[in-house]
């Protein structure tokens, strides 16, 4: 009747960690020869369970064990001290288990394996390989950071995880461990979100409930780093992100005169970002956490709506794509689990032609008994009317047909004036209006909503606020998603018109600077002409388009001659900064590589300049 | 004498019936244990002491930083019985000083909150909507502090702003006839 295996002269106690926290067994494990024996027992804290098979003979109990997987299998333990021992190590593919002894702490984890991720935009479904406690965190700690974070203790993750994940939403899932024994899921939002959890507080099937559904959600506007709340903000961090994406080439088809594929080849799916830039016009994609592997691109295109694509390594770990093109265009990104990416640039609905003879619905905002923002003098419904008699005289001279929802000071409906546009069957739907925050002198400028995740009322949103932030030279508050402000829904007169819409908010009313400016005339006629450029870019494209480059070839990027550079030989290509890697316990490398090289930014000349692209 | 012999022995019964329940009480407390689920899976919320007759609320409102509006919220004491409706008297009582805005229109008040099946319908009086003098910036930032203040009780999943009883159409802006997703929320403005 002794107790505990320590009294064996060969046994040393270890202690054992299962879900993250130490587990006491009134038998201890033991450790012999790196084999690690735990007593059966500790098989009912991974979900598994053993039965005798015979009795025991020669040392050896054979059993017949059942994983939480439902995984039927036999093994012998040993029987040491009277009770019969499990050689963990042995059987742990068996068990669905990831096992790691450490030999200096003297302690045995065993933890669970990832083997599914599931996101449809409304549940959340995470699979492991024996039940496992977890913790929801809904952040947002600084404003421009929204993000759930799931952390499940006692869960291993594989180096590279992204087999496992079935995402069939824009929002990127980010998956590391946030320290030795927990796994970390971290959702990149657009927007504030409500996570609930359903099911057991321990359980195989981790669900998270979310509301309002992502499904539709856009990406966030804002690529987070891979590390990026892998840790809580007080944590010290650790590395845990995934290995770079390889960027290898890049590649264009022609979809005829309107549209123009661009595909960029990767082995993994890189976050990323875009950018829409005017004057001249490009669109940009930053790739985070990727290495071009292949040479530098510079190539001329030559397509109507696209001159050129350039391709470079922009820092340590972003590459940046930019396409030069004539006008501002729609963009579509496609990502395929692989990797690769395709970005259709498209010529936006309602565009084309000429302004003369287009159909255009002028709405200035509000009315009647509706009068809008008011303050320092100024009633929003006004001004918005000011503006917009103004900008469809100017639109009328230059031949278009312009429908106006009031053109006096008159209540009409908010749902309304979508649907008087679409009954006119116009080509595009232009809201007028000024804004005002509550509070007086505090927030000033320009911004123009798009709706929800349309291309065209986006390509629109730009051509107008670039020309008026330009005419107006109030700061740029810039294009927004009426789903920024509205997750799902958006702006009730943008959300009503089938065809491209935009809500142009001039100023805010309740900025002194700002409503001097929006009572003056002159200021109203300039910023009624920027309406009226925009409008004209967006139909004609960009009047004075770059000059374009002397068609050098038009054949892939391996026939280009990048300039030689002969500190780029492969084999000194800079290693991926061991902060970009995930540290598994097996992991042995030195953490510290000195070579993290400094930012790569001799090719930003043939790109943007240096810095963040606004 | 026959008395004598009898208590002590009782007495040796006693002494051995304790000994044998220490003896035995503790065989079975100490080394015969199951293995413990791991903490996490047992972890309770801890009840709040049944004696307090507070709690604490969040209530946000509105700050700038560099010409950005985002919410903010402080924590306020309010008491334990209808912490909801508590809430949102604070919210709509709470003034503008020179740091933080409340966005809630001039002389906005509660009339009542009714909590059922995860609505909550928030009655607000005729100054809510004829005092508001924003633009969507405005707009969207009423709504925001509400549904912000709105969200930290588990309950309440949507929320129907009613005037003196009845659902307005909009403030100007965006659709508020039909109840908001308490996450309905600009990402812009989201702030502790």
């Amino acid at each position: 009747m002794l107790v505990l295996a320590s009294a064996s002269a060969w046994a040393k106690p270890v202690s054992l960690v299962v879900g993250g926290k130490a587990i006491f067994l009134h038998t201890t494990p033991v450790i012999d020869d790196d084999e690690v024996f735990v007593p059966l027992t500790a098989l009912r804290a991974i979900g598994a369970s053993a039965k005798e098979d015979g009795a025991a003979r020669g040392g050896e109990q054979k059993l017949d064990v059942t994983s939480a997987s439902g995984n039927k299998f036999s093994c012998k333990a040993r029987i040491i001290d009277g009770n019969p021992m499990l050689p963990v190590r042995d059987i742990a593919e068996e068990l669905g288990a990831f096992v790691v002894w450490d030999k200096e702490k003297n302690t045995l984890s065993i933890r669970a394996k990832l083997e599914k991720v599931e996101f449809d935009g409304v549940r959340l479904k995470v699979r492991t390989s024996f039940p496992l406690g977890y913790d929801l965190v809904e952040s947002s700690w600084t404003r421009s950071e929204k993000k759930l974070i799931l952390d499940i203790p006692g869960l291993q993750v594989p180096r590279s995880a992204d087999d496992l994940v079935e995402n069939a939403t824009k929002i990127p899932i980010r998956l590391g461990m946030r320290d030795e024994e927990t796994t970390r899921l971290v959702f990149d939002l657009p927007f504030t979100v409500k996570a609930r959890k359903e099911g057991p507080a321990r359980t195989k099937e981790v669900t998270i409930s979310v509301s309002p559904s992502l499904k539709d959600a856009p990406a966030p506007e804002r690529v987070a780093d891979p590390q990026e709340g892998m840790n809580m903000p007080d944590e010290k961090p650790k590395p845990v992100a995934a290995p770079p994406a390889e960027i290898s080439g890049i590649g264009y088809q022609d979809r005829g005169s309107k549209r123009i594929d661009v595909t960029i080849d990767a082995n993994a799916a890189a976050k990323y970002t875009t950018y829409m830039l005017r004057e001249p016009d490009r669109f940009v994609i930053e790739l985070a956490n990727a290495r071009l592997i292949a040479d530098p691109v510079e190539r001329d295109i030559r397509h109507a709506i696209a001159t050129g694509m350039r391709m470079s390594q922009f820092n340590a770990d972003t590459v940046r794509v930019v396409l030069d093109l004539t006008r501002p265009v729609a963009f579509d990104v496609r990502q395929e689990k692989s990797g690769k990416l395709t970005i259709s640039l498209e010529l936006p609905r309602g565009a084309g032609g000429s302004l003369a003879g287009k159909t255009i619905v002028l709405d200035p905002g509000h009315g009647g008994s509706e009068t809008g923002a008011n303050a320092n003098g100024c009633q929003e419904k006004n001004l918005n009317l000011a503006v917009a008699l103004r900008a469809e005289k100017l639109l009328k001279d230059a031949g278009a047909i312009v429908l106006m929802t009031r053109k006096t000071d008159k209540t009409v409906a908010l749902k309304e004036r979508p649907l008087f546009a679409n009954r006119h069957s116009a080509d595009l739907f232009i809201s007028i209006h000024h804004n005002a925050m509550g509070s007086a002198n505090k927030v000033s400028g320009t911004e123009t909503f798009y709706h929800g995740n349309d291309a065209s009322s986006r390509a629109l949103a730009h051509c107008l606020q670039s020309e008026i932030v330009a005419a107006a030279k109030l700061p740029d508050r810039k294009v927004k998603s009426d789903y920024q402000r509205y997750p799902g829904s958006g702006f009730a007169v943008l959300r009503g018109s089938t065809m491209p819409a935009a809500l142009v908010e001039v100023a805010f009313l309740d900025h002194a600077g700002d409503a001097a400016c929006a009572r003056d005339g002159n200021f109203q006629q300039k910023v009624a002409e920027a309406i009226t450029r925009g409008i004209r870019i967006y139909i004609e494209g960009n009047p004075n388009p770059p000059p374009r480059r002397p068609v050098t070839k038009v054949g892939g990027p391996a026939e280009e001659k990048p300039r030689p550079k002969p500190e780029e030989k492969p084999e000194q290509k800079p290693e991926p900064k061991p902060s970009t890697r995930i540290e598994t316990p097996r992991d042995t490398s030195p953490a510290a590589h000195e070579q993290a090289g400094p930012d790569n930014d001799s090719e930003s000349d043939s790109l943007v300049p240096k810095g963040r692209v606004k | 004498m026959k008395n004598r012999a009898l208590t002590i022995a009782a007495v040796v019964l006693v002494a051995i019936s304790i000994g044998l329940g220490v003896y035995i009480s503790q065989r079975i407390g100490s080394p015969i244990r199951e293995p413990e689920a791991p903490p996490t899976a047992q972890r309770e919320p801890t009840p709040p002491p049944t004696e307090e007759k507070t709690r604490e609320v969040k209530v946000f409102r509105v700050v700038v930083e560099n010409n950005e509006p985002r919410l903010k919220s402080s924590v306020q004491s309010v008491p334990d019985g209808d912490p909801i409706r508590s809430a949102l008297s604070k919210l709509v009582e709470q003034g503008s000083n020179g740091g933080t805005v409340n966005p809630i229109p001039k002389g906005t008040k509660l009339l009542g909150v009714e909590v059922k099946d995860g609505l909550a319908k928030v009655d607000f009086s005729r100054e809510f909507r004829d005092n508001f003098a924003g633009g969507s910036e405005g707009e969207a930032l009423v709504i925001a502090v509400i549904l912000r203040t709105m969200d930290q009780f588990d309950e309440v999943k949507k929320v129907q702003i009613l005037v003196e009883g009845k659902p307005i159409d909009s403030l100007g802006h965006a659709d508020l006839s039909e109840p908001l997703d308490v996450g309905w929320v600009s990402p812009e403005f989201s702030g502790e």
